[in-house]
């Protein structure tokens, strides 16, 4: 149990989803960091983060994001990041974030982007 | 303006956030620059935490949040290692840094999301401020607290000290004297004079209380006139008498209260005309006078008058021991007058001042008694503790005066707390407990704006804080607790412990005289609880008797 936030995954079809909920900084995101990368299925894999109840996320955070993608995309896999709230996305558009991740709208626009020709498995 | 002091701990990290959250929104910024906001925050004080400040143990930061109109300023303050990020690196993301060691990005978004930081390094301390503009007008119908006008006076990072003062009259005076010595002979009686207008200045410039200022002056003018005897009354028009300020011989009389009627003094005044006999007993104007029969010989009477305005009148004789008033002696008594009535004019203005700032005291204290029933009551016993423990040290009036005020208002600035939290009966929680916590800065932001309870304002900021330095805002420790506060500080203790509040009965006075003990030297200036257990028996008797009284002068 890390202290501030939570992490659930769940299959759907052919993609991990997780909810990561409470916040991230600089008191936790060590933890989350171990905890986020232990859910991660064998690859290849494609993960969808659900930050619909996150609260808020550091840099480090960030960087733990940054880092999951760049495995992923080693293996063939990618990150998403669904239902990110407006605030964080804000950030992410001031940052020139978007550039590193999808952002969805919606768990269907994830299972619909998976299964397109030349993505699925 | 909130001014507070975090511990490193990340842990506080959170609650930081949450304020910061709140209280742009509350100034009108979006969601998304509060968030911008609270974003930029954390990775500062993250990053002073694992980069900043080295391991000692005063390892704390003090961070001051200011609107200015539609900007806000968040400036941290800390000792420690420089923050002298080179910005130029900071521009573009280094992807593969940032992976490996999920550090570097903290800057980037601080630089790209605040409009403008300023880093600035002097003598060990590290002051860094960012700046942000909200976007969007906010919402005129906003309903603007007081906590948030507040908020909006201007800023005090660092408390300038004024140079020590400096006392012009003091050099000239030696340089007069000087000139002074140089003059010839004949002229001893300007030289007498010009001696006296000398003294004058010096006694104004010195911090003696008025009233001393003005026996002193009335001493000296009796003796160069050569008589023994001597009086100033002070005119009070509306109840057509006198109160006889000062006087010479006659110390019984001092004090009481003289008609315009029936007197010598009141014929003076009333005529606005000098008297000046060589045996006032011998005058058959004198046999009808019924008081004042204590004149003798040599007499003269003149009334004080400055800039058309008639203050009182001054009285001399002598009993037979010198000549009557020469002509060049009633011409130099203008002279002579002078710098009393200057002396007296600043008397009364000053003691005009007093009243008007009691006055003002009194209302502020009404509109917090309103607000929060629990202390009504508390500031006045909590001023009469701190004065029982002000008196028996070594403390000059001026100081004694600001503690007095200060002990009056300590609390003034729960003005600006909501009373849902003032009269909470359980615990508060984190954000709630920083804003109560908060209340001390209010209280000095509030008399700021009084010119004349400025100083009163910085022993009301540090009135929380304890000896061992565990107290806020600023967790200043020791002698760097302004001595006022101090005072405060044990007073304000006990009061509390020993009446009732929202969260605790009353405790028994003798458990709390031992609570007191037990925080010599944590909470407590221990030579200041020396002094709180020796004047314990006026402070328990005191307790009993007071009860809402006019507020009055206490030192």
């Amino acid at each position: 149990m890390i202290d501030g936030v939570k992490l659930n995954a769940r299959r759907m079809e052919n993609i991990t989803l997780i909810d990561v909920q409470g916040f991230l900084d600089n008191s936790n995101v060590e933890g989350f960091e171990h905890r986020l990368f232990d859910l991660f299925p064998p690859a290849p894999a494609n993960v969808v983060l659900n930050l619909d109840r996150l609260e808020y996320i550091c840099s480090a955070g960030l960087a733990v994001l940054l880092a999951a993608q760049d495995q992923l995309h080693k293996n063939r896999g990618e990150v998403m990041l669904l239902n990110v709230p407006p605030q964080i996305e804000h950030l992410f558009r001031t940052l020139g974030f978007q550039e590193f991740f999808r952002l969805l709208r919606n768990e269907q626009e994830a299972l619909r982007l998976f299964s397109a020709p030349g993505r699925a498995e | 303006m909130l001014y507070f002091t975090v511990s490193r701990r990340k842990e506080n990290l959170k609650d930081i956030r949450e304020l910061i959250s709140q209280e742009t929104r509350q100034a009108g910024f979006s969601e998304n620059t509060a968030y911008l906001c609270l974003s930029a925050v954390d990775e500062m004080l993250a990053n002073i935490f694992d980069h900043g400040l080295t391991e000692t143990e005063e390892s704390k930061v003090n961070i001051a949040v200011i609107f200015y109109g539609e900007e806000v300023a968040v400036s941290f303050r800390y000792r420690g290692r420089p923050f002298q990020p080179d910005q130029a690196k900071c521009e573009k993301i280094d992807l593969p840094k940032v992976i490996a060691e999920k550090h570097g990005l903290g800057l980037k978004i601080i630089l790209t999301t605040m409009d403008r930081v300023d880093f600035h390094y002097e003598n060990g301390e590290n002051t860094i401020t960012l700046y942000k503009k909200r976007e969007a007008a906010a919402d005129p119908t906003d309903d603007p607290s007081i906590l948030n006008r507040l908020l909006q006076s201007p800023p005090e990072m660092v408390l300038v000290t004024p140079p020590p003062a400096t006392d012009p009259a003091a050099g000239n005076s030696a340089a007069a004297e000087r000139y002074l010595a140089a003059l010839p002979l004949e002229t001893a009686a300007a030289k007498r004079l010009l001696a006296h207008y000398l003294k004058v200045q010096e006694w104004l410039s010195t911090e003696r209380p008025e009233e001393e200022l003005l026996d002193a002056i009335l001493q000296e003018i009796s003796h160069c006139f050569g008589c023994g005897m001597a009086a100033l009354l002070i005119a009070d028009a509306k109840n057509k008498n006198f109160i006889i300020q000062s006087a010479r011989c006659i110390p019984d009389e001092v004090g009481t209260r003289l008609s315009f009627r029936h007197t010598v003094s009141g014929w003076t005044y009333l005529h606005q005309q000098l008297i000046t006999v060589p045996a006032i007993e011998e005058d058959e104007r004198y046999l009808a006078v019924r008081e004042e029969r204590y004149y003798r010989g040599v007499f003269l009477s003149t009334p004080l008058t400055l800039a058309g305005q008639s203050l009182g009148v001054l009285n001399l004789c002598a009993a037979r021991e010198r000549p009557p008033f020469s002509d060049a002696e009633l011409d130099s008594l203008t002279l002579w007058l002078k710098p009393l009535l200057l002396a007296l004019r600043h008397y009364q203005n000053s003691r005009e001042k007093q009243r008007s700032i009691l006055d003002v005291i009194g209302v502020l204290i009404g509109a917090l008694d309103a607000k929060d029933a629990y202390t009504a009551g508390h500031s006045e016993r909590v001023m009469q503790y701190s004065m029982l423990i002000a008196n028996r040290i070594g403390l000059c009036l001026e100081e004694k005066e600001a503690i007095q005020y200060a002990s009056l208002l300590h609390d003034i600035g729960k003005i600006g707390i909501k009373e849902s939290i003032l009269n909470k009966g359980g615990t508060l929680s984190t954000y709630e407990s920083l804003l109560m916590k908060n209340h001390p800065v209010i209280g000095m932001n509030i008399l700021r704006s009084v010119g004349a309870l400025a100083k009163v304002g910085d022993l009301i900021k540090h009135h929380h804080e304890h000896w061992d330095g565990s107290g806020y805002p600023e967790g200043r420790r020791g002698e760097q607790i302004p001595i006022g506060s101090r005072i405060i500080m044990i007073a304000d203790s006990f009061e509390a412990m020993t009446s009732d509040r929202p969260y605790h009965k009353a405790m028994d006075k003798h458990k709390a005289v031992l609570e007191v003990q037990k925080g010599a030297g944590r909470q407590f200036d221990p030579r200041l609880v020396t002094i709180f257990m020796e004047v314990l028996d006026e402070i328990l008797q005191r307790d009993l008797l007071v009860q809402k009284t006019e507020l009055k002068k206490a030192f």
